[in-house]
């Protein structure tokens, strides 16, 4: 049994993509645009593609890269400057992860159900491009392909291969959610390795900053510093998330409050992260685009990991689930289950 | 001059380098190749193209402009001066490619040009020299061939090294090189080396593929109220990950740190951002982000030149990799054209 | 610090365009609700009195710890003994600049940009068109002609603001309006209680005085819908577009043409502007 869902990925993903495509150009008739993905400059980067026709539709792939979170658009319908005009309907494709972002986004009530549709489509896992780039020049890649549990690449002519599972990204060996959890219309599949791949893909999602906790406290502030010294404050990280919809008005580049210094030493980059961790806590849904939009290869994620799981402990709550559900540091509850606030003895 | 040093000798050269000179090198320290200062020991990586490039060395992303101080009682004992002086320190920028040294050319243009002159940056300029290394593998988002320059381009370099397999060719391009291939690590470069050089050089340059820009100016003047930028625009997030990588980057942010004792600083910052042109009045010209791409591609392609008589781009593609969403800037370029 | 040259001393030659001189308030002035005027008095006297600049040039006032900003010089160019900036108070930098006192310091770098073409405006009817805060710069270019009247033929001023309340310059103005040299037109966006002037937006009056365009140079300044529509009545009257001239606005920060910031197109609006012809801006893409 262990061998078999990887077998049939490609055969699988070609079945899914001609599906999409019919599910696209269905959508069309009831929205603006939709949102997928089309071949970028070489086969390990898709990019987004705002599909308005039939035509435009014949461009979507879908495969092992497809990474972006495409519900990171959606606040855009609300805000000014933003690219759409707000009378726009949108239509979206939708991972299972990508799709907790989604019902985040509603909870917070940021966007309007009935602007857009969502094509859920599920989704096996993607390959994780900074672990190629470990082992691989990635930018001389000539093809790229997956093929019996394992990854072909060629590169300078030559070719490479490596396990699957050293390569797809962290969120995909723990997955829970291979299916969209929200969605008009569905491209469905038999769902992630998680449940039917070999155990050991079943890691817990919280594994590793488990591992990262057992270290003392000195060695994790080293750590960071050294980590956030890299950091350029190109705010990518903050400008791919979707929750960070307040962008243009964000505490990082204001004066009033003048919260941050513009200096960028190893201080006031931490600073910045550990604000923005605070403002995500319990509403992140470790989607992990923040980690692969930086150039400087921080590892974010972890950060806002720790966050969730603090939330997970404290109020038992897991974002991005149930649309009907408030994150529970936006909302004030007068007494908490799980926070001893007064004792009377 | 010429000159051959072995591969196994980089190494000690630069440690006799660092004896009189701060050197900045591609340094991996957590998986990314960043410029940084060089300690031996830290793994050096010349096979890699460095995340960004190294315009830190003449334009960090924090410098201290001047210190200011408030006379507290008597107002006439406010002060402003420059505690941090201009430091004067010789600087060794090694390892960068031949498009990073191009992209110097921009910075001298505007910061040493005929306009104002920026004291900070010339100061680093002039005690700092180049050591390029000549490109054999270009990555598949190069092209510096269509914008004018090439894999060994020795333009802004004062050495260029050329890798010859088990030992580097030294070319230097400026007489105040010269000294720093005096020593024993050096031997004569021969016919043979040179010829190597050029043949593999000339290899590298036919690897990419060379697109024409030469209508793009006028074109972009033609197109600028198209919807052609709303598409472009499209994915594009409104971050600064293009413009804080690029080697010809230059604009930056000036912001007063502290109260009635502090700074003011230079930091970098993005024509991307939405708030790079905010007015107090609440007015923006360049409200959303078709507005900042166009006017971002314009000035590289188009108003830089007319000034300049030269591109601020010189194809390095780091915008391209590092854009999140794939934003291609060969492809907007070309698509210019054919608008 | 002394190893290095300000703007103020050395204009483009300076070997440090970012350092500011420090200066005192010697005067505030209420000149409306929102705005004040600043008189500036060099710490420095010597730098001063050798200073020199061109009405339209603006300068960028610091208010340590707080920021910067470029305003518009609004004294004459001719007086040596102090600066005056006109401020509204609007975002952080100018409402700082509004809490300050008679005998605070700022930092001040000066003169940035082109100013107006006051010797190419020689010899010509001079139309000036004001409104609002936008009458700054344009103060220092009136202090001009008359200090050079004979130089120039006729002098007509049209400015306007919301209410009576919000003309700027009011000892001007009624200084202006005494004068037989020159013609001082007021007026105000609607009809106020004790306001015997004219009544309507600025380009309103504009058309109404119909001022023949035959060797006149127009000058306006003000908030940009009202320099867009001036401009496009100044067209239909028929004023040669070389002849138009405007002054734009942008976010600042280096004031030297070096941040990247205040282009539109190839031109740095601190460097090649702010004083632009219309002929000059329909050259330009439409970003303003």
């Amino acid at each position: 049994m262990a061998g078999k869902p990887i077998e049939m990925r490609n055969k699988k993903t070609k079945e899914q993509l001609e599906n999409l495509k019919t599910q696209v150009e269905e959508t069309l008739s009831q929205v603006d645009f939709v949102i997928g993905y089309a071949k970028g400059y070489d086969v390990l980067h898709p990019t987004p593609l705002f599909v308005r026709s039939t035509k435009d539709a014949q461009a979507l792939i879908w495969d092992d890269f497809c990474i972006n979170n495409l519900a990171t658009y959606l606040p855009s319908q609300k805000r000014p400057g933003g690219l759409f005009h707000p009378h726009e309907k949108i239509g979206l494709v939708v991972k299972g992860c990508d799709s907790r972002a989604v019902i985040q986004l509603l909870q917070e009530g940021i966007i309007d159900r009935e602007n857009f549709k969502i094509i859920g489509i599920s989704c096996q896992g993607k390959v994780d491009v900074k672990k190629l780039k470990n082992r691989v020049p990635i930018e001389r890649v000539e093809n790229a392909e997956i093929k019996e549990g394992s990854i072909e690449l060629t590169v300078d002519s030559r070719g490479q291969k490596y396990p699957l599972e050293e390569v797809l990204y962290s969120k995909c060996l723990s997955c829970e959610y291979p299916t969209p959890l929200i969605y008009d219309r569905l491209v469905g599949g038999e769902g992630s390795l998680r449940s039917k791949g070999p155990k050991e893909f079943a890691q817990d999602p919280y594994h590793d900053v488990e591992e990262f906790e057992k270290k003392g406290v000195n060695e994790r502030l080293d750590f960071w510093e050294q980590e956030f010294s890299r950091c350029l404050r190109c705010y990518a990280c903050r400008d791919i998330c979707p929750f960070c919809y307040c962008q243009f008005e964000c505490i990082a580049q204001t004066r009033i409050p003048h919260w941050l210094s513009q200096k960028t030493a190893s201080k006031e980059n931490k600073f910045f992260h550990m604000f923005r961790a605070m403002h995500l806590a319990g509403r992140c849904t470790e989607c992990g685009e923040c980690e692969r939009a930086c150039p400087v290869d921080l590892p974010l994620l972890l950060l806002h990991k720790k966050m969730n799981k603090k939330v997970s402990e404290l109020f038992g709550y897991k974002s991005g689930i149930n649309p009907k559900l408030r994150p529970p540091l936006i909302i004030f509850q007068p007494e908490e289950k799980n926070i001893e606030e007064e004792k009377w003895e | 001059m010429s000159k051959v040093i072995a591969v196994e000798k980089i190494d000690d050269w630069l440690d006799t380098l660092n004896e009189t000179h701060r050197i900045f090198a591609p340094f991996k320290p957590g998986g990314a190749t960043r410029f940084e200062g060089y300690q031996r020991g830290k793994e050096l990586d010349l096979e890699r193209f460095a995340v960004s490039s190294p315009k830190e060395a003449f334009f960090p992303a924090t410098e201290t402009i001047f210190n200011f101080k408030l006379g507290k009682e008597n107002v006439s004992e406010t002060v402003v001066s420059l505690e941090s002086q201009v430091k004067n320190q010789n600087q060794i920028v090694f390892g960068a490619r031949c498009c990073d040294a191009k992209g110097l050319a921009t910075f001298d243009t505007v910061f040493s040009g005929s306009g104002y002159q920026d004291p900070y940056f010339k100061k680093k300029r002039n005690t700092t020299l180049l050591i390029t290394i000549a490109c054999h593998q270009p990555a598949n988002t190069c092209f510096c061939t269509s914008v004018g320059g090439g894999p060994a381009d020795p333009k802004g370099a004062d050495i260029l090294l050329t890798s010859l397999d088990d030992k580097y060719l030294a070319q230097t391009f400026s007489t105040k090189a010269k000294t720093l291939l005096a020593g024993s690590f050096f031997t004569d470069a021969t016919q043979k080396d040179l010829k190597e050089a050029k043949d593999k050089n000339e290899a590298a340059r036919q690897k990419l593929k060379t697109f024409s820009v030469e209508r793009v100016s006028q074109k972009l003047t033609k197109i600028f109220e198209s919807e052609y930028w709303n598409e472009k625009a499209a994915k594009c997030l409104s971050c600064g990950a293009c413009t804080y990588t690029c080697p010809t980057c230059y604009c930056f942010n000036l912001t007063d740190e502290g109260k009635s004792t502090g700074e003011r600083v230079r930091t970098w910052d993005s024509c991307m951002f939405p708030q790079f042109t905010l007015e107090a009045s609440g007015h923006n010209p360049r409200p959303k982000k078709d507005h900042r791409l166009r006017n971002r591609v314009n000035h590289k392609f188009s108003y830089f030149p007319t000034q300049h008589r030269m591109l601020s781009c010189v194809g390095c593609g780091r915008c391209i990799r590092h854009c999140p969403v794939s934003v291609d800037i060969r492809e907007i370029v070309r698509g210019v054209q054919e608008v | 610090m002394t190893e290095f040259s300000t703007l103020m001393e050395k204009g483009k030659e300076a070997t440090n365009p970012y350092l500011p001189e420090v200066a005192v308030i010697q005067k505030i002035v209420d000149e409306t609700s929102d705005i004040k005027t600043f008189r500036l008095v060099i710490k420095n006297r010597e730098k001063l009195k050798k200073f020199s600049f061109t009405s339209g040039q603006v300068g960028q006032v610091s208010l340590f710890g707080v920021g910067e900003s470029t305003f518009a010089i609004s004294s004459s160019p001719k007086t040596k003994d102090f600066l005056e900036f006109s401020v509204m108070r609007a975002g952080e930098n100018s409402s700082a600049l509004h809490e300050l006192s008679v005998g605070d310091a700022v930092g001040v770098r000066a003169p940035f940009g082109n100013g107006f073409p006051v010797k190419e405006m020689e010899g010509k009817n001079i139309l000036v068109i004001g409104g609002g805060i936008g009458i700054a710069p344009l103060r220092s270019l009136i202090f001009y002609l008359l200090g050079e009247r004979e130089k120039y033929k006729n002098v007509k001023i049209i400015y306007g603001a919301r209410t009576p309340n919000d003309l700027c310059f009011r000892r001007d103005l009624r200084a202006w309006k005494r004068r037989d040299d020159i013609e001082c037109i007021l007026a105000v966006d609607n009809k106020f209680p004790g306001w015997e002037g004219k009544v309507g937006f600025v380009p309103a009056i504009l058309a109404e005085e119909a001022p023949a365009p035959a060797d006149t140079v127009a000058v306006t300044c003000g908030p940009p819908i009202m320099i867009k529509f001036v401009l496009d009545e100044l067209k239909k009257l028929g004023f040669k577009k070389e002849h138009i001239v405007t002054t734009l606005e942008r976010r600042m920060k280096c004031g030297v043409g070096l941040c990247g910031r205040c282009n539109v197109g190839p031109k740095y609006v601190c460097v090649d502007g702010p004083v632009f012809t219309l002929a000059q801006l329909e050259e330009l893409p439409n970003e303003i």
